[in-house]
């Protein structure tokens, strides 16, 4: 018994020596994936060829396999709100949700054109892995943080943050507020009210 | 000599009162803060609000659900509470006004400004002012032991001001990679444990709080455009300021509002939120 037990032991320790340099690797990886994407994004926003239409369409189809809309989606609602929606309502708050912040995140990112980037190395937070960055527009520098989580075999990003403005964070509280005086449908109403300028 | 003696007490005496006033309304604004910061409080005034109650629906839910939230818990004391806003009426309300004189008056005044002045020109003109700001800047890095940001500040004001001909140009954070520290008394107090009270729409100016809403006070008498003695001058610098940046700007109002499901509870979240991390730093 006791054999086992100090087997079990070594067996730990190894692991651990073997686990932590590989979580070390991953800040690295995530960081290169981000740069990889916000480069080539960079490049489409730069070219003088396409339309606005069509850089928004390349955009999307770079950055949307690292995004976890689905996730950001639930997120926002938070598990209170979550939990009183029908599995029928779940999936319309997915589909409206992720469809409006689709198009708020391309209007963003082509509202600036001539960006420059600064990339700070990234961090450790728990299980997640946080990638700060300067970005230098006309005549101030936004400080933006993507998070990233482990899904699977692969890190994904579930929320990012604008000079401390967490995007999940400031839906869920416009949620909460929405929640706490109205309905469900007043939500969904909300959701599918055209922006107005 | 006599004439001149009696009008320094009057300041004074201004003065005292003043602060005074301040202090009091400081006061009350930590008393304020601590009692919602109070859990007992929050029970009292609304027994659901820590949301100890389970909806039916809960039962049904898988397991899996849960833990996905579980993941991400650093949202969830997010709506632990709702926030404290007293004056919730007219901050909606003044949301709206200051809404309508961006679209109504600002922004197209900003925009006949920017159709005439040069972009490279209204650079500048920012920069200037920023510049200005130093006095600000410096004593609260110093109220806050600051010493490397005092510092930093100080390097940038001197070269600036030379080398970067009256503020015209930033040579300081582009050929010696310093940045401002953005310090103000709002984040002075804050820093030294003071909670915001609660939110409060400033016209004009737009989402603050109590305590940055006073910490404007102490920051005024250092903005050196407020010891010019000429009137028009103190009035008219800042609406050139505001113009002039607007004009630099054009279009990120407008796209921040886009994304509000609620304009107010949006613009009230997102600057707490940026407060917070500011205070942090």
């Amino acid at each position: 018994m006791r054999y086992f037990i100090c087997l079990g032991i070594v067996l730990m320790v190894f692991a651990g020596l073997v686990v932590s340099p590989v979580a070390a690797d991953d800040t690295k990886a995530v960081s290169q994936l981000l740069k990889g994407k916000i480069d080539s994004a960079l490049a489409v926003l730069d070219n003088k060829d396409m339309t606005e239409a069509e850089k928004k369409e390349k955009i999307m189809s770079i950055v949307e396999p690292v995004i976890d809309f689905e996730l950001m989606a639930k997120l926002t609602l938070g598990k209170g709100n979550w939990i009183r929606l029908s599995g029928e309502q779940q999936q319309e708050f997915i589909d409206l949700f992720v469809e409006r912040l689709k198009a708020s995140y391309l209007d963003k990112t082509t509202l600036y054109s001539d960006q420059e980037v600064a990339y700070h190395p990234a961090v450790k937070q728990g299980s997640k892995i946080h990638v700060p960055m300067d970005v230098i527009t006309k005549d101030k520098t936004a400080e933006v943080l993507y998070k990233f989580y482990s899904a699977g075999d692969q890190w994904r990003i579930y929320d990012v943050e604008i000079n401390g403005v967490s995007l999940i964070k400031s839906y869920r509280s416009q949620f909460d507020e929405i929640l706490r005086s109205g309905t469900v449908q007043d939500l969904f109403d909300e959701l599918k009210r055209p922006a107005d300028e | 000599m006599h004439y001149n003696f009696s009008r320094k007490r009057a300041h004074n005496r201004r003065r005292i009162c003043l602060c005074l006033g301040a202090l009091f309304i400081l006061a009350a604004c930590g008393i304020v803060s601590k009692a919602h910061a109070d859990p007992s409080f929050v029970l009292m005034s609304n027994p659901e609000a820590l949301g100890g109650h389970t909806s039916p629906g809960a039962v049904d839910s898988g397991v899996d659900e849960f833990g996905e939230f579980e993941e991400f818990e650093e949202f969830e004391a997010e709506s632990a509470a709702p926030v404290f806003d007293p004056l919730i009426g007219y901050n909606r309300t003044m949301t709206h006004v200051n809404d309508r004189l961006y679209f109504w008056v600002l922004k197209p005044v900003a925009q006949a400004y920017g159709a005439v002045v040069p972009e490279f020109a209204r650079q500048c003109l920012s920069r200037f002012f920023d510049n200005l700001g130093f006095p600000v800047r410096l004593v609260n890095t110093l109220f806050q032991i600051k010493l490397k940001g005092a510092g930093v500040e100080t390097l940038r004001f001197g070269v600036n001001s030379t080398v970067g001909i009256v503020g015209f140009f930033d040579p300081a954070k582009n050929w010696m990679h310093l940045s401002p520290y953005e310090e103000d008394f709002g984040q002075t107090l804050g820093y030294y444990g003071l909670n915001g009270g609660f939110p409060l729409v400033l016209p004009l100016f737009g989402p603050s709080n109590l305590r940055d809403s006073l910490g404007r006070v102490p920051d005024s008498y250092l903005d050196p455009i407020n010891y010019i003695p000429n009137i028009y001058v103190q009035a008219g610098a800042p609406a050139v300021n505001v113009v002039n940046r607007t004009s630099l700007h054009i279009g990120e109002y407008e796209a921040l509002r886009k994304d509000a499901m609620d304009m107010y509870i949006l613009f009230r979240d997102a600057y707490e939120q940026n407060r917070e991390k500011k205070i942090e730093e």
